[in-house]
């Protein structure tokens, strides 16, 4: 497992907020989180990037924070190159988490339906 | 067989159309290539790995473990990258080359781009020379390879020569490319359409273009994209002289008493001397000039063809400079390839810089590629505002863009890494150097009317990617064996021949002295026809109705 079983919620809920579900379709509804934990598990630096960022993030209170809260703290981290706590850099951990939310999702044929890439053959 | 009349390195664009020139004169012609025979089914569709964004990977080859570059960055660092990385300078590997995946925009030089030396004066510290040969030496191999490979197209500038019309009429014009006509046209700007290697109608026994969205980067689901595999190649077979071999490695030349005798090839778990009477190297500028290098003798201790330190330097490509922004109205309609509509107003004669380059509109976007790369400065990166502007803005979305004449610089260079090898323990090509200032100068220049454009036409925030000094190779990469009369300064002769090699012919992307405002690929196989003709001695006529 890439990312520990106590993590998920925390990577889903981030990812939630990258891709909002709205009239159209978020993140979480085309499988976001499961491209990434694909890509994690075949990257182990990565993987450990993620580890530490969505641990801190965890230890922020992400998890319990209404969706405005959590932008809120999410755009305070994308403006933070380093962190009391942080392994990593906040701002390169929500870059690439907003990086592969939009990998998954707009190669995603529902995806594509969102901003009317229309394909004909 | 054990012995071949020729042995070509490389089925790509120079490689491939050398193949059907020789092939045709009657040599026997062993074509190989590293890469496989690869169509539609075999390389997909991924968003993410591809030759257009090749963020995982790609789908060609080379395999992305095992076959190493060494890049060097503007700080001096060595990094050893993969061939899915930018800074790996790659074109792709397959029978058929580049252009299996290639947007296929097939122009020609203009007659000044044989003469920036002359034209421009040479700036301090670059390497801007005149080629050896003109336009009008290269007119009727143009034309030959419009008619092998297959351009459909319209007819030209006013700012280029006549020429005969291509076999095919111009692609579907959709409503960007009627926007921008519209537009140029109000400032004044002549247009053209813009020749694609893609079949408009039904053409050489197979279909027509449905004019999807997933063109460029891609192999062809109706198989309407002419690449060398299904054109050049494919006729070079039927002739019966031609073998191919794909996932054939060349390592280096082989030699007795100095004199080219074959090759060294890698395929099928092991190794064989292929000799030949004549050798031609295809493999693409980077590989090419690794392979001259990397063979070597008691003549030419540094590598064929490098006793005057020549082989590998000039790397060049292109700049491209663009400009993005939003119309009003959505003008999206989904009507590929996508570029329809170019300018060569600006290719030269523009006050303070030295050449320009053809602007046009761009093969359509993949939404992958329009979140990653077009976000304009200051817009959020994601949340419901990235997501609203995804889809406020897509369908909105105009861009021009077109690749500017490079002054090359010598130190902008090809080397082999004296630390980093490939699977067979063969060292590595290693990239380092930038191109020249000036370069940067004509980007910014054409930066700006690419903007203009824009703005005629109704957007009113225009936005471009700042540009900035940087080695520009990939794939339109060229140069590293330049072609010239002296061979103090240059690699292989006006008939691409390697100076003091009668034998042995360079058909690729190397031997340009600089590199058009324009996309390279139709100038490779025109010169590569040109070189193959010369070695054999017969003039090599083509002609589809003669089928
Ligand atoms: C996505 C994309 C879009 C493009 N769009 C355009 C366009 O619209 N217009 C245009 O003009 N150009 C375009 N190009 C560029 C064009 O494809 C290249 O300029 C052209 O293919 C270069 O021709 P070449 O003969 O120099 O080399 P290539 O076509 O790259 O062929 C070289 C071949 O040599 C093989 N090779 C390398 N080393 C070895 C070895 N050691 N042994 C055996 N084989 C070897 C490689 O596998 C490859 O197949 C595009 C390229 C790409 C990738
Ligand atoms: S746009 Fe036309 S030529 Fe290009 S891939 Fe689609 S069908 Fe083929």
């Amino acid at each position: 497992m890439a990312v520990a079983d106590d993590l998920r919620e925390t990577l889903r809920g981030a990812l939630d907020r990258m891709i909002p579900a709205d009239d159209d379709p978020g993140a979480l509804d085309l499988d976001c989180d499961r491209f990434v934990l694909e890509l994690l598990d075949s990257d182990a630096e990565l993987a450990a990037f993620y580890e530490n960022g969505l641990r801190n993030l965890h230890a922020e209170g992400f998890d319990s924070l209404p969706p405005d809260e959590k932008d809120r703290l999410l755009s305070e981290l994308e403006s933070c190159s380093s962190r009391d706590g942080w392994a990593v850099s906040p701002s390169a951990f929500v870059e690439a988490m907003a990086q592969h939310a939009m990998e998954g999702f707009y190669t995603h044929p529902k995806g594509w339906q969102t901003v009317g890439f229309e394909v004909t053959l | 067989m054990s012995h071949w009349d020729v042995v070509i390195a490389g089925a790509g664009a120079g490689g491939g159309v050398a193949a059907y020139v020789l092939a045709a004169a009657g040599k026997r012609v062993l074509l190989l290539d590293r890469g496989r025979w690869l169509d539609f089914a075999t390389t997909g569709r991924d968003h993410l790995r591809n030759h257009r964004l090749a963020t995982y990977g790609h789908n060609t080859g080379p395999e992305l473990v095992g076959n190493p570059r060494v890049f060097v960055d503007v700080h001096g660092t060595e990094h050893v990258v993969a061939p899915n990385s930018s800074d790996y300078h790659h074109n792709a590997s397959a029978v058929g080359g580049g252009t299996v995946v290639y947007g296929g925009q097939a122009w020609r030089f203009h007659p000044l781009d044989f003469r920036m030396a002359s034209t421009y004066g040479s700036p301090s510290g670059s390497s801007l020379e005149d080629w050896p040969i003109s336009y009008d030496d290269l007119a009727p191999y143009y034309e030959l390879a419009e008619w092998l490979v297959g351009v459909a197209g319209g007819p030209p500038s006013s700012q280029m020569p006549e020429r005969r019309g291509y076999p095919m009429p111009a692609h579907v014009l959709h409503r960007k490319g009627r926007a921008l006509r519209a537009a140029a046209e109000k400032m004044g700007w002549e247009t053209q359409s813009v020749p694609l290697l893609m079949n408009s109608v039904p053409w050489d026994g197979r279909a027509a273009c449905s004019n999807c969205q997933q063109c460029v980067g891609f192999a062809c689901p109706v198989d309407a994209k002419n690449g060398t595999q299904n054109t050049a190649i494919r006729r070079a077979i039927e002739t019966g002289n031609c073998r191919v071999w794909d996932q054939a490695v060349a390592s280096s030349l082989s030699f007795e008493a100095g004199r080219v005798t074959g090759l060294r090839v890698f395929r099928c778990g092991s190794w064989h001397e292929i000799k030949a009477d004549a050798v031609v190297l295809a493999c693409g500028a980077i590989e090419t000039a690794r392979l001259l290098l990397h063979s070597r003798t008691a003549q030419e201790p540094n590598g064929v063809g490098n006793n005057s330190d020549q082989v590998g330097r000039h790397l060049q490509g292109h700049y491209y400079p663009n400009a993005f922004g939003q119309t009003d109205e959505p003008l999206w309609d989904g009507i590929g390839p996508g570029p329809t509509t170019a300018t060569l107003d600006f290719n030269h004669g523009n006050d303070g810089v030295i050449g320009g380059g053809l602007l046009a509109d761009d093969f359509v976007m993949l939404p992958i590629i329009f979140a990653k790369w077009w976000r304009p400065p200051g817009a959020p990166a994601w949340g419901q505002a990235n997501k609203d502007w995804m889809r406020e803005g897509y369908r909105r979305s105009l861009m021009v863009t077109g690749p500017v004449h490079e002054i090359p610089s010598p130190d902008s260079r090809v080397e082999l890494s004296s630390r980093v090898t490939d699977r067979f323990g063969i060292p590595v090509a290693r990239l380092s150097g930038t191109t020249h200032p000036e370069t940067v100068r004509t980007a910014e220049f054409m930066e700006a009317r690419a903007k203009d454009w824009l703005r005629a036409a109704g957007v009113r925030e225009v936005w471009s990617k700042p540009q900035a000094l940087r080695l520009s190779a990939g794939q339109h990469q060229a140069g590293t064996c330049r072609m010239g009369v002296d061979p103090a300064t240059s690699v292989v002769d006006p008939w691409g021949r390697v100076h003091g090699h009668e034998n042995l012919v360079i058909a690729d992307g190397s031997v340009h002295v600089t590199n058009g405002g324009f996309n390279p690929v139709l100038t490779i196989m025109a010169l590569a026809w040109r070189s193959a003709e010369r070695l054999v001695g017969v003039n090599v006529e083509f002609s589809p109705l003669s089928d």
